[in-house]
C-alpha cells in the first residue's frame, strides 16, 4: 500500500547549532495492505514527518513515495484519494455543525452527491456522534473532536488511513473505543499507518511496527518477529516441582546456553539465555527432563514494546 | 465542478450566512437604508422638485462609495484573514488533502471568504436602486457600475488571498495594512492632462462615477477638472478609450495574474512556495510595463513651463523608477530559500549548474533588460528621447538592471544564510546601507558637482539624475561605477557557493537495511 523508497528529509538546525536534522535519513519501508502499521519513536524521531510526506504534505528533499501504485510528488491528488489523514494537533470549524463539516469533506473528496448524506449518518453514527449531529462543532469535547477528525479521515471510505497520535488527549475509555474502531476498520481491509506514544496501544493493535530514531529505522516487520528480535536469544525461566536436582551446574555443562542465572526461588529455578529455535528448545527440555530434573514450568520471557524501544533507542530527543 | 457546486465556497457560504446573522445583518442595512434616504430627500435643502435628481444621484454616489467600502476593504481583509487562519489552526493541510483541485480550493476562497460582505452589498441594492431611479440612471450605466465594483474588487480581493498564502504568524497586521495601502492607492487615477498616467483609479472607487454617468462619451482632455457625467478617456498608445472597458480588462488580467500565484502554491508544501516560474515573472514583468509605458503620459511636461529637460527627471527615469517597484516585488517572489534550494540540488543529484550558482540574475537581467527596451522604443517613438542621448538612456537601462541583480544577489546570499528571518534581516541591512551611504555621500559633497560620478559606484540611484553633460564629462568613471555594480554582483555569487555546497552534500553516508 505504501512504499517509501531512499527518502530523505532535511531540515536546518535551530540557530547556533551546526549541522543539519535529518528527519528522514534514506528511509525505505514498505507497509503493506491490509495492515496495521505502528510507527514508534522518540520526539523528533521523524514520525510525523514521515507520515506528512506520505500524506503529500511535506515535499521530501530526496527519495520517492508511492500511495496505492500513484507517485505521491507526481500526483498528489490521485493519491490522496486513498489517504484519510488524521493530525496530532488539529483543529476543526467551529462555527459548522457535526454533520456540516464532515458533508463538507464528503463534497471535497468529490463524492457522489446522491451518497453523501446516507455516507455522513452511517460515519456520524459509526463515530458515535448521531446525538450531536446537528450540534456545532464549537461545543463539542476534545475526545469527540478528535472522533470528528476520524470522521473526516473516514467519510471518503479510503483503503489507507494515515493516523498520527490519534489517541492523544483521549481518556482511557475513548483510547479503548478508537482502538476498536481501528481494529474494525483494520477487518474492513483498510489498511492503518499508525503513530502513538501509547506503546502498550500499539502492540495491541498492530500487525507490523517500525522503530525510528533520528530519522532511521532501527528494526522493522510483522509484530512478532520484531518483538522477538529476529537473530537475538530468548530469555527462558525453568522451573522444577520440588528441590534437589542442580539446575545451575545442569546449564554449566551445556555449551548452547548462556547467562545462565538462578531464578526468584534459586533452588527449584534458573534463568537463561538460549539463541536456539523452538525445535531446540524443546530438546533442550526434554534432556532435561531425561536427566531426572522434575520440571514443572518453562516460560519465555518476551519483552514488551517498551521495553524493547528503550533498549534500542538511545533515548535522544532530537 | 461548476462554482455553485463548490465544496469550498458552501463551506463559507453555510459558516457565514447563518439565518439568524443574516436577518440581522439585513435589519442593520435596512434601518440604515431608510434614514439615509430620508435624510436626503426629505431634509429641508432638498425637498425642490428639481433637486430630485441630483440627490438622487448623490444616494446614488453614496450607496456605491459605502459597497466599494465594505466589498473593497471588508472582503480583502476576509481573504486575507482565510488561509492564513486555516494554516494557523492547523486545519489547512485537511483541505490540502482534499481532491479539491488547486483551482477550485482557490476560487471557492476567492468568493467564499467575502460571502458576508456580498451580501451586506445585496442589502443594500434597494436603495441604490431608490438612487438610481430618483437619478434617471442608465441602466447600462447602473450595470456597468456593479460590473466596474464587482471586478476591481475580485482583483483586490484576489491579491489579498496572495498574501494570505505568503503570511506567516506576525505578519497578518502587515499584510491587512499593505491591502488598506493598495485599496486606497487604486481609488487614485490619471485624469487631468498633467497626470503621470492616463489611466483612471482602478478600484471600487470608480463605481460610484461610472454610476452617475449620463453618456458613454469620455471627458474632454481640455477641461482641467473632471466632468462628473462623462466617463474618463484613458490614453492606451496614443489611443483615447473609455476608461469602463480598460478597467475590466486590466483589472480582470491583474486578477488572473494574482489567482495564477495562489492556484500554483495553495496546495504545495509552503517550504516549496514558487509564486511564479521565471517564464511566468518574465511575462507578468512585461505585462506592468506594457501597462506602464502604455498609459503613460508622454506629453505631461509639454505645456509645463517649469519644467526643465537638462535638469528634471526625464521620462525615462520615471518609468526606471517605477520599475524599482516592479522588480522589487517580482524579484523578491523569485528568490529561493535553503529547503527549496536543497530539494532542487538533490533532484540534480547534488551537481551545482550555472544556474543556481547565478540565481536569480539571470531571470532578472532578461526582465530588466527587456522592461528597458521596450521603454526606449516607447520613448523613441514618442519623440521624447533623441538618437543623441540614446547611448546616456541605454547606461541608465544597464546601471538598473545590474544595480537590481547586484542588490538581489546580496539578498539570495542573505537569504539562504543559516537562522531566523535571514531574508527579511538581509533587506533591513540593505535599507541601511543604503541610509548610511546617503547620508555619507551627502556629508562628502559626492551627490552633486563634479565629483558626481563617484556616488555611482556607491548608488546606483545617482544614475537617474545623470545627464548629457555630466556623463561625457566624467563617462569613465560612470562605466566603471557600472563594471562595479557587476563586480559585487559576482562576488555576492561566490559567496554563495559555500551554501550551495552545504546544502548539496549528503546528509550521511546511506543507512544500512535496519532488518
Amino acid at each position: 500500500m505504501i512504499q517509501i523508497t531512499h527518502v530523505t528529509k532535511e531540515y536546518d538546525l535551530p540557530p547556533g547549532k551546526e549541522g543539519k536534522l535529518v528527519a528522514a535519513d534514506n528511509l525505505s519501508l514498505s507497509v503493506p495492505r491490509g495492515e496495521i502499521y505502528g510507527l514508534v519513536g522518540p520526539n523528533g524521531a521523524g514520525k510525523t514527518t514521515t507520515l506528512k510526506m506520505v500524506s503529500g504534505l511535506l515535499v521530501p528533499t530526496a527519495g520517492k513515495i508511492t500511495v496505492n501504485g500513484v507517485d505521491v510528488l507526481e500526483e498528489p491528488e490521485q493519491a490522496q484519494q486513498h489517504i484519510g489523514y488524521l493530525s496530532d494537533f488539529f483543529s476543526v470549524y467551529d462555527d459548522l455543525k457535526v454533520f456540516e463539516y464532515v458533508e463538507y469533506f464528503a463534497h471535497a473528496y468529490k463524492m457522489d452527491s446522491a451518497v453523501i448524506p446516507g455516507r455522513v449518518r452511517q460515519v456520524v453514527a459509526r463515530l458515535g456522534l448521531e446525538s450531536k449531529y446537528d450540534s456545532f462543532v464549537g461545543g463539542l469535547s476534545r475526545g469527540m473532536k478528535q472522533r470528528l477528525g476520524i470522521a473526516r479521515a473516514v467519510v471518503h471510505n479510503p483503503p489507507l488511513l494515515i493516523l498520527d497520535e490519534p489517541a492523544s488527549g483521549l481518556d482511557p475509555k475513548a483510547r479503548t473505543e478508537l482502538k476498536d474502531l481501528l481494529r474494525a476498520f483494520h477487518q474492513e481491509g483498510k489498511t492503518i499507518f499508525i503513530t502513538s506514544h501509547v506503546l502498550q496501544d500499539l502492540q495491541e493493535l498492530c500487525t507490523s511496527l517500525a522503530i525510528l530514531e533520528k530519522g532511521k529505522l532501527l528494526r522493522h516487520g510483522k509484530i512478532a518477529e520484531v518483538m522477538r528480535e529476529a537473530g537475538r536469544s530468548r530469555r527462558v525461566t525453568v522451573r522444577l516441582a520440588e528441590a534437589g536436582f542442580d539446575l545451575l551446574a545442569w546449564f554449566a555443562a551445556r555449551t548452547d546456553v548462556a547467562e545462565v542465572r538462578a531464578g526468584e526461588t534459586p533452588a527449584t529455578s534458573a534463568n537463561f539465555v538460549f539463541p536456539g529455535s523452538d525445535l531446540d528448545l524443546a530438546t533442550l527440555v526434554r534432556a532435561l527432563v531425561t536427566s531426572g530434573a522434575p520440571v514443572c514450568a518453562v516460560e519465555e520471557h518476551t519483552e514488551s514494546l517498551e521495553q524493547l524501544f528503550s533498549r534500542l533507542s538511545s533515548g535522544e530527543v532530537m | 465542478m461548476t462554482l455553485f457546486a463548490n465544496a469550498e465556497l458552501g463551506r463559507n457560504i453555510t459558516a457565514q450566512l447563518r439565518p439568524r446573522k443574516l436577518l440581522m445583518v439585513a435589519a442593520i442595512c435596512l434601518l440604515l437604508s431608510v434614514c439615509i434616504t430620508y435624510a436626503m430627500f426629505f431634509g429641508p435643502a432638498n425637498r425642490a422638485p428639481d433637486q430630485i435628481r441630483t440627490t438622487g444621484e448623490e444616494l446614488l454616489g453614496i450607496s456605491f462609495y459605502v459597497q466599494a467600502l465594505i466589498l473593497g476593504a471588508g472582503g480583502s481583509i476576509a481573504c486575507l484573514n482565510n488561509v492564513f487562519r486555516e494554516k494557523d489552526r492547523n486545519s489547512f493541510d485537511f483541505q490540502r488533502l482534499t481532491r479539491l483541485t488547486p483551482l477550485e480550493l482557490t476560487l471557492g476562497k476567492l468568493f467564499g471568504a467575502p460571502a458576508l460582505m456580498y451580501f451586506i452589498c445585496l442589502c443594500f441594492l434597494p436603495i441604490t436602486l431608490v438612487g438610481a431611479i430618483a437619478a434617471h440612471a442608465r441602466i447600462t450605466f447602473f450595470l456597468a457600475a456593479y460590473v466596474a465594483l464587482f471586478v476591481s474588487c475580485v482583483a483586490l480581493h484576489s491579491l489579498a488571498l496572495v498574501f494570505s498564502v505568503l503570511s506567516i504568524r506576525g505578519s497578518q497586521t502587515g499584510g491587512i495594512i499593505l491591502l488598506l495601502i493598495f485599496f486606497w492607492l487604486s481609488s487614485f487615477g490619471g485624469v487631468y492632462p498633467g497626470s503621470t498616467f492616463h489611466l483612471g483609479p482602478l478600484g471600487p472607487y470608480s463605481a460610484p462615477h461610472l454610476a452617475v454617468q449620463r453618456t458613454w462619451d469620455v471627458m474632454s482632455k481640455a477641461s482641467s477638472e473632471p466632468t462628473v457625467y462623462y466617463g474618463f478617456a484613458d490614453e492606451f498608445f496614443d489611443s483615447t478609450v473609455h476608461h469602463f472597458p480598460v478597467l475590466v480588462v486590466v483589472d480582470t488580467l491583474l486578477a488572473a495574474w494574482f489567482l495564477l500565484a495562489v492556484v500554483r502554491n495553495i496546495k504545495r508544501d509552503p517550504a516549496q512556495y514558487e509564486l511564479y516560474s521565471p517564464g511566468q515573472f518574465l511575462l507578468f514583468a512585461l505585462f506592468l510595463n506594457i501597462l506602464l509605458v502604455g498609459f503613460f503620459n508622454w506629453h505631461q511636461y509639454d505645456k509645463d513651463p517649469f519644467h526643465n529637460k537638462n535638469t528634471d527627471y526625464s521620462y525615462v527615469v520615471t518609468l526606471l523608477a517605477l520599475n524599482i517597484g516592479v522588480f522589487t516585488l517580482l524579484g523578491l517572489a523569485l528568490l529561493r530559500n535553503r529547503e527549496r534550494e536543497r530539494r532542487i540540488l538533490h533532484l540534480r543529484g547534488g551537481a551545482v549548474s550555472l544556474l543556481e550558482r547565478l540565481w536569480p540574475a539571470p531571470p532578472l537581467l532578461v526582465g530588466t533588460l527587456a522592461a528597458g527596451a521596450l521603454i526606449l522604443a516607447r520613448s523613441l517613438t514618442s519623440a521624447s528621447v533623441t538618437r543623441a542621448e540614446l547611448p546616456i538612456e541605454i547606461v541608465r537601462v544597464l546601471f538598473f538592471s545590474f544595480w537590481l541583480i547586484r542588490d538581489f544577489q546580496f539578498l539570495q546570499w542573505a537569504g539562504m544564510r543559516r537562522g531566523k528571518n535571514s531574508l527579511t534581516l538581509g533587506v533591513i541591512y540593505l535599507a541601511v546601507y543604503y541610509i548610511c551611504t546617503t547620508t555619507v555621500l551627502e556629508a562628502l559633497h559626492l551627490l552633486d558637482g563634479e565629483r558626481f560620478a563617484f556616488s555611482g559606484f556607491f548608488l546606483p540611484t545617482a544614475v537617474f539624475s545623470l545627464d548629457q553633460h555630466t556623463f561625457y564629462a566624467s563617462h569613465a568613471l560612470w562605466i566603471a561605477a557600472l563594471v562595479f555594480q557587476v563586480a559585487v554582483a559576482i562576488f555576492f555569487v561566490t559567496l554563495r557557493r559555500s551554501q550551495l555546497a552545504e546544502l548539496s552534500a549528503p546528509a550521511s553516508a546511506p543507512a544500512p537495511a535496519a532488518n
